[in-house]
């Protein structure tokens, strides 16, 4: 199948900013000069030296405010897509092995769940759920795994006609075996790129949410610091060291899981 | 149904009445399924206020209501319980419930104590008002785009707008969204901040105040269904371009341009109708983010209050709303394809 290995520039270009915002969102302890939470009497500071991106209307430090909140957007993006991805590919697998009845009511559920408008039904369940982490990763993913169990599906059926899952199941293998050692890995790569594309639309999703004010308050993620610095007139007084950090690293973040998922999967 | 007798795998399709027969099949199908969608919606609905944490009559109510309500008025409190029915078994209030939303009955806006429809015909309107041009001329520029790239796939055109697209699709709306505030409003001053109108306008005045309020979230919002719509047309485009048939059109010494008109706009615009089809669906609730952001009051800017001050009734209608004209949407797209499609014709037959 593997013809040759091209280098792949998006790819390495995607990997690469991905890979600076993790170890940026596990060394925060380390990275951050403040701990973002303290108030001071500094507030609109422009940035120099004492605060590399000046302070906000209550004298918390913006770039650590920025370095802690890399935690909480990679992991609310990580941790949607990852449910997202599972139980896609979970759907993905069943539906199309065992066929049949199963797979009807699988591909109705996903049908039924793409009819679900997705943002609107996030912030239902964002409002009626207490504003959180953890609710935020429900919500997010309850309602973006069926772009990748419906691709996975189609894959995965051409699959199925392949000689080699028919001999398996001629000589009697178990089903969860097939499934899971001899099916999944053969579409590991779209898996993969489903995931990068999955944890961009993760993280698009929160900053939108958390820019209208339904996200994590009690530590910040850049969309609540892009809410703070819209709804708290940091924008219309041109505090540009507010409300520009949050937006070039929201962007980078998913412009680097989206370069690795759509050049990852047109490649192949 | 019974006496419609299925063809062998492999024989072409039966005549053209029969074949006509199958079609309306598909569509009412395809109606029957979608009506049992918004059934299933609603019931989504009704469960997700009784089975969320805490109590509903607080989702109901408000939490400030409710208490408020109980220390100063308890009788009040328990007229309200039993105005909402919740004293009753779950399936007696179930069926209340469907009774209420057959009758139109939304119930009362805690905000304003208007009826919920009320509002909401009115938001509809202004949201209307942007996203129906969004759609058109989203839709126009991104065919045209995409055509241009993907007639040329790896082509100059190509190389540079592709790139681009991605990158515009990426940036959530609400940072490209506050950045064109900052440049052409605080800086520039062209475009009014916030709002729809200054007021105190009438007749021509009005409509040119109007319009200028409405241009920076126009922008925007036919900015990135450009992007997006590019990104369809182009994949679809280059598609085409490598099939058999478009070689063979172009090997018979056709022109380009009536290789591109008669052979492969024509295959390549039936996946971008679908997606035109299903995007009529996001008309009432896909701009959420930017109405909020410019002020403009419309249905994307009502649910969100809604949200934010926890006024239940509207929320739930609003997302009713644009759940019915997704499915709407998708229902839609899908009769559209059955019948301008011969191979959808087919695949139904076979």
């Amino acid at each position: 199948m593997r013809k040759k290995k091209k280098k792949n520039l998006p790819v390495i270009v995607g990997s690469v900013i991905i890979g600076i915002f993790i170890v940026i969102a596990i060394f925060c302890e380390q990275l951050a000069p403040y701990d973002p939470a303290i108030t001071s009497i500094n507030v609109y500071q422009r940035p120099d030296s004492a605060h590399l991106l000046g302070t906000n209307d209550l004298g918390q430090d913006i770039f650590s405010e920025l370095i802690y909140g890399t935690r909480v957007s990679m992991l609310i993006g990580v941790f949607a897509a990852v449910i997202a991805t599972l139980v896609g590919t979970t759907f993905a697998l069943l539906s199309a092995y065992y066929g049949g009845i199963v797979d009807r009511l699988i591909t109705s559920l996903t049908s039924l769940a793409m009819a679900v408008p997705g943002l609107a039904l996030t912030t239902l369940l964002v409002c009626y759920l207490n504003p959180g982490k953890l609710s935020l990763i429900v919500a997010i993913s309850i309602t973006s795994w069926t772009g990748t169990a419906r691709i996975l599906r189609s894959r995965l059926l051409t699959l199925m006609e392949e000689p080699f899952i028919k001999i398996e199941k001629a000589i009697g293998q178990k089903d969860s075996v097939i499934m899971f050692k001899h099916l999944a890995p053969n579409i590991k790569d779209i898996i993969l790129s489903r995931g990068a594309m999955s944890v961009s639309g993760a993280m698009m999703t929160e900053a939108s949410l958390s820019f209208l004010g339904l996200g994590e308050f009690g530590e910040k993620s850049w969309g609540s610091i892009l809410h703070y610095a819209f709804f708290r007139n940091g924008v219309i007084r041109g505090l540009y060291w507010w409300y520009l950090p949050p937006i070039i690293c929201t962007s980078l973040a998913v412009l680097g899981f989206m370069l690795v998922g759509y050049y990852g999967q047109q490649n192949k | 149904m019974p006496g419609v007798a299925r063809q062998p795998f492999g024989i072409p399709p039966m005549d053209k009445k029969n074949a006509k027969i199958q079609t309306a099949r598909h569509i009412l199908k395809k109606v029957l399924t979608s009506i049992l969608t918004i059934y299933v919606i609603i019931t989504i609905s009704f469960l997700m206020v009784h089975f969320m944490p805490g109590d509903v009559i607080k989702h109901l109510i408000g939490t400030e209501d409710y208490y408020f309500l109980l220390e100063n008025n308890p009788e009040e409190l328990e007229r309200v319980i039993t105005k909402y029915g919740l004293n009753d078994p779950l399936h007696i209030q179930y069926l209340k419930y469907l009774k209420s939303i057959a009758t139109m009955d939304f119930g009362v806006s805690y905000n304003n104590n208007q009826p919920v429809i009320y509002n909401v015909l009115k938001c509809c309107k202004w949201t209307l008002l942007i996203s129906v041009p969004t759609l058109i001329l989203g839709g126009v520029f991104g065919a045209v785009l995409g055509i241009i790239a993907g007639w040329h796939p790896g082509g100059k055109f190509d190389m540079i707008m592709t790139p681009i697209s991605l990158f515009m699709n990426t940036v959530p709306s609400n940072c490209i969204g506050i950045l064109m505030l900052v440049v052409f409003s605080y800086k520039l001053r062209i475009f009014p901040i916030s709002g729809m109108t200054s007021g105190m306008l009438t007749g021509a005045e009005y409509v040119k105040d109007l319009l200028l309020h409405m241009t920076l979230p126009l922008i925007i919002m036919v900015m990135f269904r450009t992007f997006s719509d590019f990104m369809t047309m182009k994949s679809s485009v280059s598609q085409v371009r490598r099939e058999d048939y478009t070689t063979t059109a172009a090997a018979k010494g056709l022109p380009d341009r009536k290789v591109l008109f008669k052979h492969v706009m024509r295959n390549a615009m039936l996946p971008y109708i679908t997606s035109m089809c299903m995007q009529m669906g996001g008309l009432l609730s896909g701009s959420m983010i930017v109405e909020t952001i410019f002020g403009w009051k419309g249905m994307g800017q009502l649910y969100y209050q809604a949200v934010t001050n926890r006024d239940f009734p509207t929320a739930q209608l609003c997302f009713l709303i644009s759940a019915v004209c997704v499915v709407l949407a998708t229902l839609l797209s899908d009769i559209v394809i059955a019948l301008i499609d011969p191979r959808i014709k087919e695949k139904v037959n076979a």
